[in-house]
């Protein structure tokens, strides 16, 4: 009986290990795939969650979504946390509500717990007295902390458009 | 017999399969040396690359990867060839001199990130003279026993 069941081991076909094989390494990619996607999802979500606080001059939730030790980088100036909250971040705001931006797709790559997004913009109405018509790019650092995406850096740079 | 060594195939190529689809699992078992004047020299190589116009460090250093983009100004590159021959070498040929201070880099892991602050001066080819302040941001990826640069973004305004 017992070389009964040897035997029957041996008589599975080669072509249906292989086909097992192959699901189990096809599962694994497109499992591992899937969770990429997933992850690329959510830091979308955490740019796109940054510039809506931006557009709805809410500071609180911008500002929670940046990490203690951000930097960020623009109009030729860096800023800590600290800086940007008494600095830029109001202006910022003004900006985001009074000129509509249009923004191309966010590209994200994953390593790990870090991610970086890019994108361009371009920007076009009136800020005040002042007519605005740039195109610009965006980067973000992002890490994963306790499963929460956080904004490490931002280098925001534009020109104006010819 | 047979089942042995067949098990033994199926386990092989189950363990290859699965390492090839984790290339990220595979780089992070060698550690990144995270060590600020790796970062600070590849930065050099790169700046006197700007000035000189030659494409050496940037093949050496830039991960030419499908994908790679370097941003100046709102303006883009579109790979490692379109920075080096687009931009590169044109505006050394435009007596560039820069310069990069106060460097500042972030390590995470296998990624790692570079703000410096930068000054630009060149005389465009009608005869304007440009002086800019700005910044630079670099990223790097640990690859290779080796940091690679593979995103870039920086911006310049006039000196008052």
């Amino acid at each position: 009986m017992r070389g009964s069941g040897a035997n029957a081991l041996i008589r599975i076909p080669l072509h249906s290990f292989r086909l097992a094989l192959a699901a189990v390494v096809v599962g694994g990619m497109t499992a591992q795939h899937a969770e990429a996607q997933t992850e690329a999802q959510r830091v979308v979500e955490v740019v796109d969650a940054y510039h809506a606080a931006l557009v709805n001059g809410d500071s609180t939730a911008a500002l929670s979504l940046l990490s203690e030790d951000v930097t960020i980088l623009e109009s030729g100036g860096v800023e800590d946390k600290e800086h940007y909250r008494s600095g830029h971040l109001a202006g910022d705001m003004r900006f985001a509500s009074a000129v509509p931006r249009e923004r191309s797709e966010i590209r994200v790559t994953l390593l790990g717990d870090v991610a970086w997004a890019w994108s361009t913009n371009t920007a076009q109405g009136r800020m005040g007295d002042r007519e605005v018509n740039s195109r610009g790019a965006e980067l973000m650092v992002l890490t994963r902390v306790d499963n929460r995406w956080m904004i490490r850096a931002i280098h925001w740079s534009s020109r104006a458009a010819r | 017999m047979k089942v042995s060594i067949l098990n033994s195939l199926t386990l092989l190529v189950l363990v290859a399969g699965c390492t090839a689809s984790a290339p990220e699992a595979t780089e992070s078992q060698a550690s990144a040396t995270q060590d600020p004047a790796l970062l600070e020299a590849i930065l050099e190589d790169v700046r006197i690359g700007w000035e000189q116009g030659d494409g050496t460090p940037f093949y050496s250093h830039f991960l030419d990867w499908d994908g790679a983009r370097y941003f100046e100004g709102g303006g883009e590159n579109l790979g490692l060839e379109d920075l080096v021959v687009n931009h590169v070498e044109p505006e050394a040929e435009l007596g560039l001199t820069l310069g990069f201070s106060n460097i500042q880099t972030h390590f995470e892991g296998n990624f790692a990130w570079a703000v410096v602050d930068t000054e630009i001066q060149l005389t465009t080819a009608d005869g304007r003279a440009i002086h800019n302040r700005g910044h630079g941001t670099y990223l790097f990826r640990w690859m290779d026993d080796a940091w690679k640069v593979v995103h870039t973004q920086s911006a310049s305004s006039p000196v008052r």
